[in-house]
């Protein structure tokens, strides 16, 4: 109990850019080891909030499916429906191809309710796990390049003082809680993070810092895009003639 | 913590000065942040929570928003596919209603009155998070531009310091007042420009012009972009329209 509390404070200073843990983090023996279960630990317990969280909301609001069919029978019985039936009187086959779709779009965006949150309990450290190890890496090289002397133990070991961040997150275990501001302090102190372990001047440090979230960028707008022409493809399958 | 937000509200130099020295200055900043979000959540979370608790007043308060969309964009329409569609919209806005409370009508696991408080609760965990993000974006492009001018302040002293803008927003917490709860959200945004450009100028050691300059210099750029980008696009479809 007593290191968790003492992670706990660890995650705290770094979220609160406390240079003094991050050279302690940097000259400890044991700092990787520490940052890893630190960051283990912050997954599974913003994990475990979203699950609480997501449970709060799904006693608290109708069932999907039931949202879905108002939805459904709602716009059949508006005037337009019965005005575009007569005009088109094929509009009733298309109509509900379209909100099929569109429905699976809206389910895909909005997660998978409590399958999904239990999922996450596990899936969360994963991420920030990996996340870790894809943000380190890459700062590490970027700042060994600008001239950083930091060893990549000593990187890591920082970096994961960094994801502190994510603790922020907690908040989800209130329902409705929506978390924001997380992306630019995590920033922020991975910033701290490379220039306290490689001691870089301010300039070299932000652009080692920049490089692993603009590739990250650049991967995820690649990604959007084929994601976004799969969705225009499948909706322009549901209309007459195959295409939008 | 009290004389914290006294401070950044009276714009102490004092303040301002012991804050650029202190070991801890990102944890007052951000604890003044938090303690304004939890004021305002609190008071819009109870708000919200008064009026979804009736939910004949959703609904009115969504026919009333409606109604003036469906007039704004009535008074926009020049062509005749345009009217048509306003017409259309006004023939089918009893409908959108209708969707809506049956929607708000539908079943739960639990009684309503705990989804109302859960989505109060929400919101007031959530206000302190998104003052932080807003607060993020300023002080981070500020602390770009500043270095840029010269200022030598640390990334710490810019957040934590830059955190006390944030005091005039428990003004927020008044916004659901109709009228003047407008006005005292500019007043708050103006009041924490003035306190961003005095803590930006102590932090870094930049005379005010510079450190006005820091604050403004990348919304202005932002700005200039999406004229240009607005600009760009009239042009385009001028060229592309007179073919």
């Amino acid at each position: 109990m007593q290191s968790v509390l003492s992670l706990f404070r660890l995650g705290i200073d770094g979220i609160l850019l406390n240079p003094l843990a991050y050279r302690d983090q940097r000259d400890s023996p044991d700092g990787l080891r520490r940052g890893f279960v630190l960051v283990v630990m912050i997954g599974l317990i913003v994990g475990s909030a979203t699950l609480i969280g997501d449970f709060g909301e799904y006693v608290a609001q109708p069932s999907t499916a039931a949202i879905t069919k108002t939805i459904y029978d709602g716009l059949r019985a508006m005037p337009w429906y019965a005005q575009v039936t007569t005009v088109n009187p094929q509009f009733p086959v298309q109509f509900d191809q379209i909100f099929a779709q569109v429905t699976q779009i809206v389910q895909m965006v909005s997660g998978g309710g409590i399958i999904g949150s239990l999922v996450g309990v596990i899936t969360t450290p994963l991420i920030m796990v990996v996340s870790w190890l894809f943000f380190g890496t890459a700062g590490h090289l970027m700042a060994r390049t600008l001239g950083g002397r930091a060893t990549f133990n000593q990187t890591l070991a920082c970096t994961a003082l960094a994801s502190g961040v994510n603790l922020l997150s907690i908040v989800q275990v209130v329902p409705f809680a929506q978390v924001s501001g997380t992306l630019l302090l995590g920033l922020v102190t991975s910033y701290v993070a490379i220039r306290v372990a490689h001691e870089l001047p301010p300039w070299r440090t932000f652009w080692a810092t920049m490089l692993g979230p603009v590739i990250l960028a650049l991967i995820l707008i690649a990604l959007a895009c084929v994601m976004l022409v799969l969705a225009l493809g499948a909706l322009g399958s549901a209309l007459p003639g195959g295409s939008l | 913590m009290i004389d914290t937000f006294n401070g950044a509200l009276t714009l102490s130099q004092t303040l301002f000065q012991g804050m650029r020295e202190a070991p801890d200055v990102v944890r007052r900043g951000l604890t003044l942040v938090l303690l304004v979000g939890l004021l305002v959540g609190g008071v819009q979370a109870i708000s919200t929570m008064i009026t979804n608790s009736n939910p004949d007043r959703v609904i009115a308060d969504i026919e009333t928003t409606l109604n003036q969309s469906i007039q704004q964009q009535s008074l926009a329409a020049t062509s005749a596919s345009q009217r048509e569609v306003v017409q259309m919209l006004k023939e089918n806005s009893q409908g959108v209603l209708s969707v809506v409370r049956a929607v708000m009508d539908l079943p739960t696991p639990l009684p309503r009155p705990v989804s109302v408080i859960f989505q109060g609760l929400g919101l007031m965990a959530s206000t302190p998070l998104s003052y932080m993000g807003s607060l993020m974006f300023a002080v981070v492009f500020t602390h770009i531009a500043a270095q840029q001018l010269g200022g030598q302040g640390t990334i710490q002293q810019m957040l934590g310091m830059g955190a006390l803008s944030v005091a005039p927003h428990a003004l927020d917490a008044l916004s659901f007042i109709p009228v003047i709860g407008s006005t005292l959200g500019m007043i708050a945004w103006a009041w924490g420009l003035v306190i961003l450009v005095q803590t930006t100028s102590i932090a870094h050691r930049l005379d005010s012009g510079r450190a006005t300059l820091a604050v403004l210099l990348y919304p202005l750029i932002g700005v200039l972009l999406v004229l240009f980008g607005c600009c760009a696009l009239f042009l385009l479809a001028f060229v592309s329209g007179g073919r």
